[in-house]
């Protein structure tokens, strides 16, 4: 690691007069920066330390759910409310990590992680636009299990690790930064030819917290390789209203698929609950799917998750 | 009775190799080999011996250009004309601090000209492929010679080809199959570290080495020192698994000290640890193998082709191989047997002994094409093991009359068992039960030292020359003495002494630590019953000293259950069943450990560990990306002791640490084809894999 500098601040006015200094990085829990700094993928000249901000509030109401931004995972995931009002937001986080990281890392931070491809945290100076813009990309003719079907680029093919993200997707949740309110959805961006940028938030500008309208009952599936500290092949958030084996509202969103969390954009109403009908119904949202050679499983893969995660009793803790 | 290390190491107490502060010490950092294979056109230090606190930037034209090794010596110090592989040693920096040295590390500029590179043992091994090395058969301890071909580090070749394939042309039936494996890290969590002073030509080091005794002679080679000059100092080691018993970085670290005349240290990243040290080698092994109608087997030819990477130095073996992969048929009668197995050079990074060398791979390959045997002759997969498992008295199939053949009451005991207690199956999941079995031998005779000591109050302190390695060996070896003197085990301490304090040991590894320790402290605690307790105690053995080399074995059975999701492909292993061969144990809990230590490294082997090797270069930079498993991820751990087996010394004991990870592959690997119908050959089996295998056979 290099010098940095750090400054602890004491209020959200003070964050943002650092934040905006050039070279400044926000940091919360620092389960994701730290790595980034050891691993000199990122390098910051200031830190700024926003964890003691009162951002950490855990609110439901009749009006939905409203998480600070630095509540810490392991303290949404734990809430009753948010168990029982909105579970693929608690199966998402439980799902996340491992205990220990999930102690300290926050709702911001996380939607904030960076990519796990390979390449991109390669130890050895490797082509990645993505850490080095206009370097090139390793993935797409190296391993490439991992990376997106969706929304890529020939710039970028990385899919985007958080679980939460998806899970707010699926939710409809909105951002609130200290710049605007944004739909979770359009958080991420796409990387294009500039993959470096990860999300739509300007250089100083910071989370304030997530809100989350009511929700119908929700659910998470991950598909994983090992049973913890993993992130997802694939993982699907559903949210859904049924009535009599029939869907009347769905949401969904996949993770693992993308560079971001990738909406499901088909219309489910009316579709019953049935695996045949559920996959004829889906099968449009997958005709744009683009995958690589080694990622074409996942195109099957997605599709049997969001089939499970509708057909599993809703509420039912996410089971990899 | 609690460990000897508990307490130190739960509390933050204990002190490793890393954390050794000597006065005056500067620190070390390394810097490696960007290319797979090319020559070094310049080495530009300017910028890097600009930074402050720098105190010397090193190339090969500094240090000793002597090779060194384990048994063949090809690994130089630092690579001097050309390197072999991505994160070959190819400068170094000295700084007073870690910091600046990593920062000036980074500043060393090193221009290559690429040569064409081999990253697999086919391509090695290949018609007019690049050459590794030139002249590889010209290193001393060299297993190979210029006849033998291109790129070997070493072929060994057991038994008679054209008998097998006489046999194999009667049977009634043959497999034909190939079976490979992936690259895989020991996975233990101390990185590999090194602390060496040379003053007035005394050597010291605090080195990350299990085999302090045999270190300081390959140093001695090495450096053209006197041994007697050289003295390893104890350590406590974290974690092992096969992967610390290498001089690694120590001639360097050597050296250094000698040229910047201070102490140095190096600790390495773990990044390097898992992409430039010492890691398992991956193997791809041709079985054929044939039975007759009653199921026995007629005749079985195993080829193993395995990739050494750039250098053999980090092998012990004389014959620079893994006895695993000799060693592949031992458990039942095979009444023609041909094994050869070929270790090739190629520009990937060295590899090095991992926990039962060669034995996983090579068993993965053999159980699991048993169980296709019995697939093909319509038998049982345990039916046809009981009917080639040999009974007490007759020979193995190397020949070997053991004292017991208890490979059958073993196999029963892990079925019987397995079988009064199902798993349960979650729903639309496919079940499988898998079978595998194994056999060990002892270790060579034990050849160790020890002395006791009077301690006060009536104490007795016990010297060892061998570091805990995190097995539990010195509690081992407190509980042992204890029991020979019938003294409490409180009134005895072991400590580890250095290189001057006791005259020989060949290292902890190869399961010899409980032997060879059980024996040499009943012959100590024989002469200290005689002496009084007054007198300290000495004991050598020596090679040939003792009777404690039995033909005796140790057999472990395995029976996997698993759970197949036919939607996603997802393997979850629901239970492993390890029933051992077991003569007396010390000290049940750290037996234990080692079963269930066994057959959690198993299942990583068999479904998780990749180290993603491409382009000869390894991608799993941490142990996020490198999965082993978590503790989410356990099977369901039980074992059955088959107890009552004839062990060896006055304590009667039998190896147990490199058995239980060496059948749980195939195990899981039948199971899993016994739930699906699908065959996974290549490890590990991801749930992609298995994926496709479903795909693929519902189409047909």
């Amino acid at each position: 690691m290099r010098d940095v500098g750090y400054l602890r601040v004491g209020d959200t006015a003070e964050a943002l007069t650092a934040a905006a200094r050039p070279g400044a990085r926000l940091i919360a829990g620092g389960t994701e920066l730290v790595n980034l700094l050891k691993e000199r993928i990122e390098q910051p000249d200031l830190l700024v330390d926003i964890s003691r901000l009162p951002l950490t509030d855990i609110t439901v109401g009749p009006d939905g759910l409203h998480l600070g931004a630095l509540a810490r995972m392991s303290d949404v995931a734990a809430h009753p409310e948010v168990r029982s009002g909105y579970p693929a937001i608690a199966q998402a986080l439980e799902l996340s990590a491992s205990p220990q990281l999930r102690n300290m890392a926050t709702m911001g931070g996380n939607l904030m992680q960076r990519t796990r491809c390979p390449y991109f945290r390669a130890d050895h100076d490797l082509p990645c636009n993505k850490r080095r813009p206009g370097s090139g990309c390793s993935a797409i003719d190296g391993d490439h299990r991992a990376a997106a079907i969706f929304g890529a680029s020939e710039s970028c093919v990385a899919t985007h690790p958080s679980d939460l993200a998806v899970a707010l997707v699926a939710l409809d949740a909105q951002v609130r930064t200290t710049a605007r309110t944004l739909p979770a959805r359009d958080l991420h961006r796409l990387p294009g030819d500039q993959p470096h940028r990860d999300t739509v938030l300007d250089h100083g500008e910071m989370i304030l917290g997530i809100d989350v309208p009511v929700s119908p009952p929700s659910a998470y599936l991950k598909v994983r390789e090992r049973g913890s500290y993993e992130f997802a092949l694939v993982s699907v958030a559903v949210a859904a209203e049924t009535s009599g084996g029939v869907i009347r509202t769905a949401r969904a969103a996949l993770g693992g698929v993308a560079p971001k969390p990738w909406p499901l954009d088909v219309d489910l109403a009316g579709v019953p609950l049935r695996r045949d009908e559920l996959r004829a119904a889906i099968a449009p949202a997958f005709a744009a799917a683009r995958p690589l050679p080694g990622s074409e499983f996942k195109i099957e893969l997605a599709q049997r998750a969001v089939v499970r995660a509708l057909t599993k009793p809703i509420g039912l803790m996410g089971e990899t | 009775m609690s460990r000897l290390d508990a307490w130190a190491k739960a509390s933050g107490e204990a002190r490793y190799v890393a954390d050794m502060v000597l006065p005056g010490m500067l620190h070390v950092a390394l810097v490696r080999s960007a290319v797979q294979h090319g020559r070094v056109r310049r080495v530009d230090s300017e910028q890097a011996r600009a930074v402050e606190g720098v105190v010397g930037v090193f190339t090969a034209d500094d240090v000793n250009r002597n090779t060194y090794g384990r048994s063949v010596r090809d690994i130089p110090i630092l690579a001097g004309e050309k390197v072999r592989f991505v994160g070959e040693r190819v400068a170094v920096v000295v700084a007073e601090s870690r910091r600046a040295a990593e920062a000036a590390a980074a500043l060393v500029e090193v221009e290559y000209d690429d040569l064409p590179a081999v990253t697999s043992a086919e391509e090695a091994i290949a018609q007019g492929a690049p050459l590794v090395h030139d002249a590889p058969w010209e290193y001393a301890g060299a297993a190979i010679s210029q006849e033998d071909g291109h790129n070997l580090q070493s072929r060994v070749t057991e038994g008679s080809l054209t008998e097998v394939e006489a046999a194999l042309g009667g049977a009634e039936h043959v497999v034909d199959r190939t079976y490979s494996t992936s690259s895989g890290h020991q996975g233990y969590l101390e990185p590999q570290a090194c602390v060496a002073s040379v003053e007035d030509g005394r050597v010291r080091l605090w080195v990350t080495n299990k085999s302090p005794y045999r270190l300081r002679t390959q140093l001695a080679d090495c450096l053209g020192l006197d041994p007697a000059s050289i003295e390893i100092e104890p350590v406590l080691l974290g974690g092992d698994f096969g992967g610390k018993g290498s001089p690694m970085d120590a001639p360097l670290c050597v050296e250094l000290s000698r040229l910047v005349g201070r102490p140095v240290k190096l600790v390495l990243r773990y990044v390097e640890d898992l992409t430039a040290t010492n890691p398992r080698h991956p193997a791809r092994i041709h079985v054929r193998v044939g039975c007759d109608r009653e199921g026995r087997l007629t005749g079985m030819a195993l080829r193993a082709l395995l990739n050494g990477g750039a250098y053999g130095g980090f092998k012990p073996l004389a014959d620079v191989n893994l006895h695993g992969i000799e060693d592949c048929a031992m458990a039942y009668r095979v009444p023609a047997l041909f094994v050869e197995s070929t270790i090739a050079y190629t520009n990937t990074v060295p590899r090095g002994h991992m926990r039962s060398p060669g034995a996983p791979q090579a068993i993965f390959a053999v159980e699991s094409a048993l169980d296709e045997l019995a697939a093909e002759a319509g038998l049982d997969p345990v039916d046809l093991r009981r009917r080639n498992l040999p009974r007490t008295g007759e020979p193995s199939s190397h020949g070997t009359t053991w004292l017991e053949a208890r490979g059958l009451e073993t196999l029963e005991a892990a079925v019987k068992h397995a079988r009064t207690e199902q798993p349960e199956v979650p729903p639309g999941w496919r079940h499988g039960e898998g079978v595998a079995v194994y056999v060990r031998g002892l270790p060579g005779p034990p050849v160790t030292s020890v002395r006791l000591v009077p301690a006060p109050e009536g104490r007795v302190r016990v010297e060892v020359p061998i570091p805990e390695t995190g097995t539990g060996s010195h509690t081992m070896v407190r509980n042992r003495l204890a029991a020979e003197l019938g003294i409490d085990p409180e009134q005895v301490e072991v400590v580890q002494v250095s290189t001057e304090e006791l005259p020989i040991d060949p290292g902890v590894g190869g399961s010899r630590v409980t032997v060879g320790m059980s024996e040499a402290l009943g012959r100590a605690a024989e002469a200290w019953r005689r002496g009084g307790g007054d007198e300290p105690v000495a004991v050598e053995l020596r090679p040939g000293d003792s009777a404690a080399s039995a033909p005796v074995v140790c057999y472990c059975a395995q029976v996997a259950q698993v759970a197949v999701d036919p939607v996603t492909g997802q393997v979850k292993v629901l239970e492993v069943l390890s029933s051992v061969d077991v003569g007396d144990i010390i000290n049940p809990a750290a037996h234990q450990m080692q079963i269930d230590g066994g057959a959690v490294m198993g299942y990583g082997f068999a479904c998780l560990e990749d180290l993603f090797e491409e382009d000869g270069q390894f991608w799993a930079a941490n142990l996020g990306e490198f999965k082993i498993p978590s503790t989410n991820d356990l099977p369901r751990l039980r074992t059955v002791l088959v107890e009552g087996g004839q062990g060896v010394t006055s304590a009667n004991v039998k190896p147990v640490g490199e058995l239980a990870n060496v059948p749980t592959a195939a195990a899981i690997a039948n199971a899993v084809a016994a739930a699906t119908g699908c065959r996974i050959r290549d490890l590990p089996i991801t749930s992609e894999k298995v994926f496709w295998a479903i795909e693929e056979e519902s189409a047909r």
